[in-house]
C-alpha cells in the first residue's frame, strides 16, 4: 500500500473543480453503465428497472390518472405536509422542554428518568399501537412523528444549554441577570448551535418515520406509493419513488442548513 | 565535505490565484557534527528549510543534499524532534522509543538495551511504561528526543523543539541538549525563534530575513564560545550573563528589529 | 454546568425525590388511565397487564416462537446486518480518507444514496429477498453503513499529520505507518461510529420486521396489533427498548476497554 496520500505530494494539489468533475464522471459512468445494461438485456425490469420502466413509472404518476390514489404532486405534497407538520409540533415541544430541563435542575430531575426510560423504544416500533389507537390517519402520522422528532429536538436543547460557556453565566450574573433574561439572553443564544443540530436530526427522524408510517398504512403520500408499487411489483415506480423520498429528504436537510447559516453567521 | 548542503534552493508556492515567495536563492553548508541554528521573523521559512532538509517538502528550485546525496523522502537518517512532540498517544515511552528501531527491524531482544539505555540517558527510568498523556510537557519533548536520537542519525533536525515548553524547564532542556551533545556529537540543524536560545547552543547562527526568506547573516558563535570559555561554565543563565554573550545577542536582536521596522514602514 | 438555580440551589435529596416522583408519578398515571374507563380495556392496558403478558410470552408461543425466541431471530438479522456495515464501512471509510481519489469517486454515490431512508428500501429488499435473510439485512445495512463509513472516513482524515510524518522520519514504510499510526489514530472515531451505526441498525430493524419477516419481534408486534392485542404489542416494544439499552451498553464498555488498553 503506498503513503501516497501521507506524503505532501510535490505538485500543487488539484483544485476542488476538478475532484468535483471526478465525482461527476463516475455517477455519468454509474447511469451509462445502468443503459447499456438494460439496452443489453442484462437489466430485464424483473427485479431492477431498467431506465425505460423508470420513465413509464413517472410518466404514469404524473399523468391524468396518477397511481395508488393520486398524482405525484398529490402524494409529494401529503408527505410534505405531514412532515412539516409533525417537525413543527415535535420541535415546539421538544425545544421548550430541552430548554427547561437545562435550565433547571428541578426539571432535569422529574422529567428526566421517565424520558430514559421511555427513549430506547424505537419510533417504529410505536407504528402498531398508533395504529392500534389512531388508524391509518393523519393523526397517527403526526402523532408517530412527533415520537420521533421530539427526542432529537429535547436532547440537542438539553446539551446546548448545559454546555454553555460556564465563564459567559458567570459574567452574566456579575452584571446582576436573573432567570429570564439569563435565560432568553445568554441560554438561548448560547445554544443555538446545538440546537440546530437537533432541528436537523428531527427533521431527518421525521422523514424516515414519516415514510415508514405510511409504507405501513396509509391513504396517500410517498409511502403508500412504495408500498402499492411493492405490491403490484412495478420495480420502475418503486425507484421512481425511493428518488423522490431521497430527494425531498436532501432537499429538506439542506434547506435548514442553509437557514442555520444564515442566522448563525458568526458560526462559520 | 559537508553533510547538508542547500545550493541556491528556491522554494514558492501557489495559494489560489497568487504565487508566494517563501525562499529565495539559499545556499549554506553544514559541516560534520556542526550544531547550526536557523533565527528569524516568523514566515522566514526557516522550517520549510528543515522539512526540505527530512525530506517533508521539496524545493522549487536548487537541491538539498544530505552527504551528496540528493534528499529524496522521509528517512532514519535525518531524525526530526517536532515542537509539537508527535509522540504516539497509544504507544508507552519504551514503544515510542523503540518505534524507529522496530521499523529497521531490529529484534525486540535487541531493541530493549538500546531503549533501556536512552531512558537512562534522558533521565526517564520509572516511566517506561507510562503514556504520553500521563507526562508532562517537558518529559515528554525528553521521550521525542530520546525516540529521534535512538536511530543513531547522522543527522538531527529540530523545529523549534522547546517552544512548547514553559520558561523554566526550556532552561533545564537547553542544558540537556548540550550534555547529550557532549556526549553523542552529531550534525543538528536547529530552528528557534529565540535568540539567546541559539547563540547558546549553537556553533553557528544563520539569521534569516522576513519572507521573501534570504539569509541575512550567519555568525561565528562557537569560536567565541571556545575563547570565551562558556563551556566551563555551568549554568545557562552564567553564560548568558557574560558580555560576549550579550554582545553577539545584540547583535542579533537588532538585526532582527532593523527587519521590523522595515516591514512596518513598507506598510 | 449552566443550571441556573437560586444560590442555595436544590439539594440532592430533593433531586432524588423529584426522580422517584417523576417515575411513580408516570406508572401511576399509566394506571389510573388504563382502570379509569375513558378508554376500551383493549387499547390502554395497565402496566401490570403488560407486565403479565411479558412474562406469558416468556413461557408461551405467540405467533410461532416464545419472546426469547423471537428476540434471537431479531438479534440474528441486526447482527447481520450490522456486522456486514462494519466490515464493509469502515475500511472503505479509512480508505477513502486516506486516498481522496477514492473519496472523489465513492461519495458522489453514497451521498446520493445517503438520503434515502433505510425503510423505502422495504420494497426492492422484498423483490430481491423474499422473505429470506437479505431482506431485513439490507435495510438494517442501510441503516447502520452511513454512520460506520462517515466516522472511519473523518477518523482517517483528520489525522494528526506531525504523527505520519514522525513516523516517516523514524523510517516507517507504508505498511507499518498504516498499522501503527493510521488505524490507532483512527480508532475513537471509529468506535464512537460503530455505536451510532448499532443504534440506528436496531431500530431499523424494527422497521424491517414489521413487513418483510416470519419471525421476530417485529413481526410479534404486528400480529398483535392484527388482533387487536394492545398487550403483546407493547410488550414487544419493551423487549425492543430493553435489547437496545443492552446493545448501546456493551458497545460503551467494549469503547472504554480498548481505550484504556491502547493507553488513553
Amino acid at each position: 500500500m503506498s503513503d501516497a496520500a501521507a506524503l505532501p505530494p510535490r505538485h500543487e494539489s488539484i483544485g476542488s473543480g476538478h475532484r468535483i468533475a471526478i465525482g461527476m464522471a463516475a455517477l455519468g459512468v454509474a447511469i451509462a453503465a445502468w443503459f447499456v445494461c438494460s439496452a443489453a438485456g442484462v437489466i430485464t425490469g424483473g427485479r431492477f428497472p431498467t431506465p425505460s420502466d423508470v420513465y413509464r413509472a413517472a410518466l404514469q404518476i404524473t399523468g391524468a390518472n396518477g397511481y395508488a390514489g393520486g398524482s405525484l404532486l398529490q402524494h409529494v405534497w401529503q408527505s410534505c405536509r405531514l412532515v412539516l407538520l409533525g417537525f413543527a409540533v415535535a420541535v415546539s415541544t421538544g425545544v421548550p422542554v430541552g430548554l427547561t430541563m437545562g435550565a433547571s435542575r428541578r426539571a432535569d430531575a422529574l422529567i428526566g428518568p421517565v424520558f430514559s426510560l421511555l427513549r430506547p423504544i424505537p419510533p417504529l416500533a410505536w407504528i402498531p399501537l398508533a395504529i392500534l389507537w389512531l388508524g391509518l390517519g393523519d393523526t397517527a402520522k403526526i402523532f408517530l412523528i412527533w415520537v420521533a422528532a421530539f427526542a432529537p429536538a429535547l436532547i440537542n436543547t438539553y446539551v446546548g444549554v448545559r454546555n454553555v460557556d460556564p465563564t459567559l453565566i458567570e459574567a452574566a450574573r456579575v452584571h446582576g441577570a436573573r432567570s429570564r433574561r439569563m435565560l432568553f439572553d445568554v441560554l438561548v443564544p448560547g445554544s443555538l448551535p446545538m440546537i440546530f443540530t437537533g432541528l436537523r436530526l428531527s427533521l431527518q427522524a421525521s422523514w424516515t418515520t414519516l415514510v415508514a408510517a405510511e409504507l405501513l398504512g396509509a391513504f396517500t403520500g410517498l409511502g403508500k406509493v412504495l408500498s402499492v408499487a411493492a405490491l403490484d411489483i412495478y420495480p420502475g415506480m418503486i425507484l421512481f419513488a425511493m428518488l423522490w423520498v431521497g430527494l425531498l429528504g436532501a432537499l429538506m436537510t439542506r434547506s435548514l442548513e442553509w437557514l442555520e447559516v444564515k442566522l448563525l453567521p458568526w458560526l462559520k | 565535505m559537508s553533510k547538508i548542503a542547500f545550493e541556491r534552493v528556491s522554494r514558492s508556492f501557489v495559494r489560489g490565484k497568487e504565487s508566494f515567495e517563501a525562499l529565495v536563492d539559499i545556499s549554506l553548508e553544514v559541516q560534520e557534527r556542526e550544531f547550526v541554528a536557523i533565527v528569524g521573523p516568523s514566515g522566514c521559512g526557516k522550517t520549510t528549510l528543515l522539512r526540505m532538509v527530512a525530506g517533508l517538502e521539496f524545493p522549487s528550485s536548487g537541491s538539498v543534499r544530505v552527504a551528496n546525496v540528493e534528499v529524496a523522502g522521509p528517512g532514519p537518517d535525518r531524525a526530526v524532534v517536532f515542537q509539537a512532540f508527535a509522540l504516539f498517544p497509544w504507544k508507552s515511552v519504551e514503544e515510542n522509543i523503540g518505534f524507529g528501531l522496530k521499523c529497521r527491524g531490529v529484534s525486540e531482544a535487541d531493541r530493549r538495551p538500546v531503549v533501556a539505555q536512552f531512558v537512562e540517558l534522558m533521565g526517564l527510568i520509572g516511566y517506561e511504561n507510562a503514556y504520553p498523556h500521563q507526562l508532562s510537557g517537558g518529559m515528554q519533548q525528553r521521550v521525542a528526543i530520546a525516540r529521534s536520537y535512538a536511530l543513531d542519525p547522522g543527522v538531527l533536525l529540530m523545529d523549534e523543539p522547546f517552544g512548547a515548553l514553559d520558561a523554566q524547564t526550556r532552561v533545564v532542556m537547553q542544558e540537556e541538549l548540550i550534555r547529550l551533545s557532549r556526549l553523542k556529537p552529531r550534525t543538528v540543524l536547529f530552528i528557534t525563534h529565540s535568540v539567546e536560545e541559539a547563540v547558546y547552543l549553537a556553533d553557528r547562527v544563520v539569521v534569516m530575513t522576513r519572507r521573501p526568506g534570504r539569509i541575512k547573516e550567519i555568525l561565528d558563535v562557537g569560536s567565541v564560545r571556545r575563547s570565551e570559555g562558556w563551556g566551563r561554565l555551568e549554568h545557562v543563565e552564567e553564560v548568558m550573563d557574560t558580555e560576549s554573550f550579550v554582545h553577539l545577542r545584540t547583535r542579533i536582536w537588532r538585526m532582527l528589529r532593523e527587519q521590523q521596522e522595515a516591514a512596518a514602514a513598507r506598510h | 454546568m449552566a443550571q441556573v438555580s437560586v444560590h442555595t440551589g436544590p439539594g440532592r435529596k430533593e433531586l432524588l425525590f423529584l426522580s422517584c416522583a417523576g417515575v411513580v408519578g408516570f406508572f401511576a398515571g399509566w394506571h389510573l388511565l388504563s382502570v379509569s374507563g375513558w378508554f376500551p380495556k383493549q387499547f390502554l392496558p395497565g402496566p401490570v397487564a403488560v407486565l403479565e403478558t411479558i412474562v406469558q410470552l416468556s413461557r408461551e408461543k405467540y405467533s410461532g416462537d416464545t419472546l426469547w425466541g423471537h428476540l434471537a431471530a431479531s438479534l440474528g438479522r441486526f447482527g447481520v446486518g450490522f456486522l456486514l456495515a462494519a466490515a464493509i464501512g469502515i475500511p472503505l471509510g479509512l480508505l477513502m480518507g486516506w486516498f481522496r481519489w477514492l473519496d472523489d469517486i465513492v461519495s458522489p454515490f453514497f451521498e446520493a444514496l445517503r438520503f434515502v431512508a433505510p425503510i423505502a428500501w422495504v420494497p426492492f429488499a422484498g423483490l430481491w429477498f423474499g422473505t429470506g435473510i437479505g431482506g431485513p439485512t439490507l435495510i438494517i445495512f442501510s441503516g447502520a453503513f452511513p454512520p460506520c463509513l462517515i466516522n472511519a472516513y473523518r477518523g482517517a482524515k483528520y489525522v494528526d499529520r506531525r504523527l505520519v510524518e514522525a513516523a516517516q522520519t523514524l523510517g516507517a514504510g507504508g505498511i507499518r505507518i498504516t498499522a501503527e499510526v493510521l488505524l490507532p489514530a483512527s480508532l475513537p472515531s471509529i468506535l464512537a461510529g460503530l455505536r451510532v451505526s448499532a443504534g440506528i441498525g436496531w431500530q431499523s430493524l424494527v422497521g424491517a420486521e414489521l413487513i418483510v419477516v416470519a419471525s421476530g419481534v417485529g413481526y410479534m408486534m404486528v400480529q398483535g396489533q392484527l388482533n387487536v392485542a394492545t398487550t403483546i404489542v407493547m410488550a414487544g416494544m419493551i423487549a425492543i427498548g430493553l435489547v437496545g439499552v443492552v446493545i448501546d451498553f456493551a458497545l460503551r464498555w467494549f469503547e472504554i476497554r480498548i481505550k484504556q488498553s491502547w493507553g488513553r
